[in-house]
């Protein structure tokens, strides 16, 4: 349960997004992260999960071109999005770079910009700075540069300020962010004269 | 006379030694073409003035160019494609470039291994219409997929590529402009 944008006290739905359904089981782990959620009170949405029943279409492809797919699970994947009331996003550095997952980023703006409550989990949430795993140096004027001599960038955030400044980030897993955003609506709820939530049986 | 269209470029090259000089010179690329580069305005001492600054400047624009090179990594650059998503949503014309085409499975260079065929669903049969899908193809050492397109498909499903740096980007929204014909789902 939390408090909605209006006022009204209702299960948030959750989009659950990162590069997990990139892994062989990555099936497995989205139905363990929307099993998770319900612990929390909270309706997780893995975005191959099926489309749900409401105001939002479906892409219909022509034919079964690498466009086509493409087209349809983009849709599928802003559909979800557009029914979610927040979203919880795996940041970890993708495939041994220094980045996230270049589709998770985007879902991580297109989310803010609908408004969306953000959250996002990394093993490691030192400033970029401190985190950054490849080679770095000290540049003539003091400030920190990559192997190319590219700024590494140095505000005191685990990513640049795009993801860095309207993401609440926590360190951990993705039952870590689920928890801390629990917590967050529970102090809401109080904070509106309700109860907070509390798992059923 | 209409006032011209604005641009609003997103690229790593920020964090290059020499992006003022590249900053110039997309700015003279712009003009050139009758277009207007919108810088947005990050004097700001608090870093949450400089992203709001930013996506202000993305709220405003009129086209959005996102520069999707692999950034430290094989992935583009994450700011970028943040802000492809607000833009997405809010309406904006989207272009992206990048020096290579080829799909993400041909260019990965490391380690790699190919799925069993016949694995992926028929997309165009009426019971798969509400069912979610997830690539298959090729996948790296870790068993990852790695994209059958240039780009993660967040990006590449919805706005035109073009192969080259930012001045073949404006050729082709010059060409798109001209004749009206930006593709955009």
């Amino acid at each position: 349960m939390f408090v909605d944008k209006n006022g009204v006290v209702r299960r948030p739905v959750a989009y659950l997004a990162g590069p997990d359904m990139f892994w062989p089981n990555g099936m497995e782990i989205g139905a363990g992260y929307v099993e998770l959620s319900h612990r929390y009170g909270i309706d997780g949405i893995f975005p191959p999960d099926p489309a749900r029943e409401d105001q939002y279409r479906e892409y219909t492809p022509v034919d079964n071109s690498q466009e086509e797919l493409e087209k349809k699970i983009f849709t599928h994947d802003m559909n979800q999005i557009y029914r979610s009331d927040m979203i919880i996003a795996n940041l970890n550095d993708f495939r041994r770079g220094q980045e996230p997952d270049s589709g998770t980023a985007f879902e991580c703006g297109a989310a803010w910009a609908l408004g969306m409550r953000c959250y996002a989990f990394m093993e490691d949430i030192r400033p970029l700075v401190e985190r950054f795993s490849g080679a770095k140096y000290q540049n003539l004027e003091g400030r920190w540069v990559d192997g190319q001599s590219y700024l590494i960038e140095d505000r005191g955030l685990p990513y640049n300020l795009f993801l860095g400044v309207p993401f609440t980030f926590v360190q951990g897993t993705m039952e870590d962010a689920m928890k801390r955003a629990r917590a967050d609506f529970d102090r809401e709820l109080a904070a509106a004269g309700y109860p907070p939530y509390t798992p059923e049986g | 006379m209409a006032s011209k269209q604005t641009i609003c470029l997103c690229t790593p090259q920020r964090y290059a030694p020499d992006w003022e000089q590249q900053r110039q010179r997309y700015q003279r690329a712009c003009e050139a073409r009758g277009f207007a580069l919108l810088e947005p305005d990050c004097a700001g001492q608090r870093v949450e003035d400089d992203f709001h600054s930013w996506m202000e400047a993305v709220r405003r624009c009129d086209i959005l160019v996102g520069d999707m090179n692999n950034f430290r990594g094989w992935e583009p650059d994450s700011g970028a494609c943040f802000v492809l998503g607000a833009g997405y949503v809010w309406g904006k014309k989207i272009y992206l470039y990048l020096d290579d085409l080829r799909s993400c499975a041909e260019k990965f260079t490391e380690e790699k291994y190919q799925d069993k065929p016949g694995e992926q669903i028929d997309i165009t049969a009426p019971e798969n219409q509400n069912k979610g899908t997830v690539s298959k193809g090729w996948r790296d050492k870790e068993g990852i997929v790695l994209e059958n397109g240039p780009l993660n498909l967040m990006m590449s499903a919805h706005a035109p590529m073009v192969e080259g740096g930012f001045e073949e980007a404006l050729e082709r929204i010059q060409q798109d402009e001209e004749g009206g014909a930006h593709r955009c789902l």
